[in-house]
């Protein structure tokens, strides 16, 4: 891809929008951007996702036409990323409400080996006394989350302390 | 005659009630897999019906939750997707993480999870999110 291909313009907000267009090479590629902040679009080859690879606030930018959405190198990176920082809160607050302080959360990112798409995915530690009372929660945790337009849905997942065994 | 979600499930609780020889871990997730596999049939039979696809026409296992589990519109959908979504998970440890225990209570709690999506499906099956069927992988 060349330099000329890159369209920088400004936005009606004054924000600079960043524009690659399609028909770049066919080949793997690591395209150096004129932009200040050493901006990397990296292509792994023909119909992989482009990485773009940058200190700067991409929440604006799009390459060829597709928006940029964040690595999911990190549970925290996912949970800023997407605005789900509330939805997690709600989830704590639930949690120990409903199950007590000894009652765990944790973010966590799983993926499935059937498709390599990643979840992410809230792990609670509960009481096995208490597991009757996890539908209470999830009316609640509906009720009370708005998951934001675009962003995973985190994926509920219980264990138990003094689980029952064959 | 196509296979029958409830019967599905009906193997699922047949394996936790009758506990046969093998016992312990191999059954726990063969009834997280049946739990799992029953609430995703019904369920896309539902939405098959709904938007009068084909019988057995494919809904991604990934978009049918997350889709369900995030449609603020309406709550017992986002339920139904919630339950999805944690049974799809346990489901993928279950058939494919042989380090990790599948415990008993998990695998009843599939089986009941399950079973109250199947009950709540029918109220909620014409205020299903549209969710386009892909060719089979």
């Amino acid at each position: 891809m060349s330099q000329s291909d890159l369209l920088v313009e400004a936005s009606s907000a004054a924000t600079t929008a960043l524009l690659i267009p399609s028909g770049g090479p066919a080949a793997s590629a690591v395209v150096p951007l004129r932009l200040p902040g050493e901006l990397y679009v990296v292509r792994a080859r023909k119909g992989q996702r482009e990485t773009v690879i940058c200190p700067l606030d991409l929440s604006a930018a799009s390459v060829s036409g597709n928006a940029v959405a964040p690595a999911w190198s990190s549970p925290a990176l996912v949970i800023s990323a997407y605005s789900l920082g509330s939805v997690y809160g709600v989830a704590e607050t639930l949690l120990h409400e409903l199950f007590g302080a000894d009652a765990s959360l944790k973010a966590d990112i799983e993926t499935d080996p059937d498709t390599g798409i990643p979840m992410l995915v809230f792990r609670m530690g509960i009481s096995r006394e208490l597991r009757g009372l996890r539908n209470e929660f999830l009316d609640r945790y509906i009720r009370e989350t708005q998951i934001p337009p675009g962003a995973p849905v985190p994926v509920l997942s219980w264990t138990y302390d003094r689980a029952a065994s064959a | 005659m196509p296979l029958r979600p409830e019967g599905v499930l009906e193997i699922a609780r047949a394996l936790k009630e009758r506990r046969p020889a093998s016992s312990g871990e191999p059954l726990f997730r063969a009834i997280v897999g049946r739990a799992y596999y029953a609430a995703y049939l019904a369920t896309c039979d539902a939405i098959c019906a709904r938007y009068r696809y084909q019988l057995d026409s494919y809904l991604p296992h990934e978009a049918v939750s997350q889709t369900l589990a995030g449609y603020q519109p309406e709550p017992d959908v986002r339920k139904i997707g919630n339950w999805l979504d944690q049974l799809r998970l346990l489901r993928i440890d279950a058939d494919y993480k042989r380090a990790k225990q599948i415990s008993e209570d998990q695998s009843d709690d599939a089986v009941a999870d399950a079973e109250q999506l199947l009950r709540l499906l029918p109220s909620v099956a014409t205020k299903l999110p549209k969710i386009d069927p892909k060719e089979r992988p």
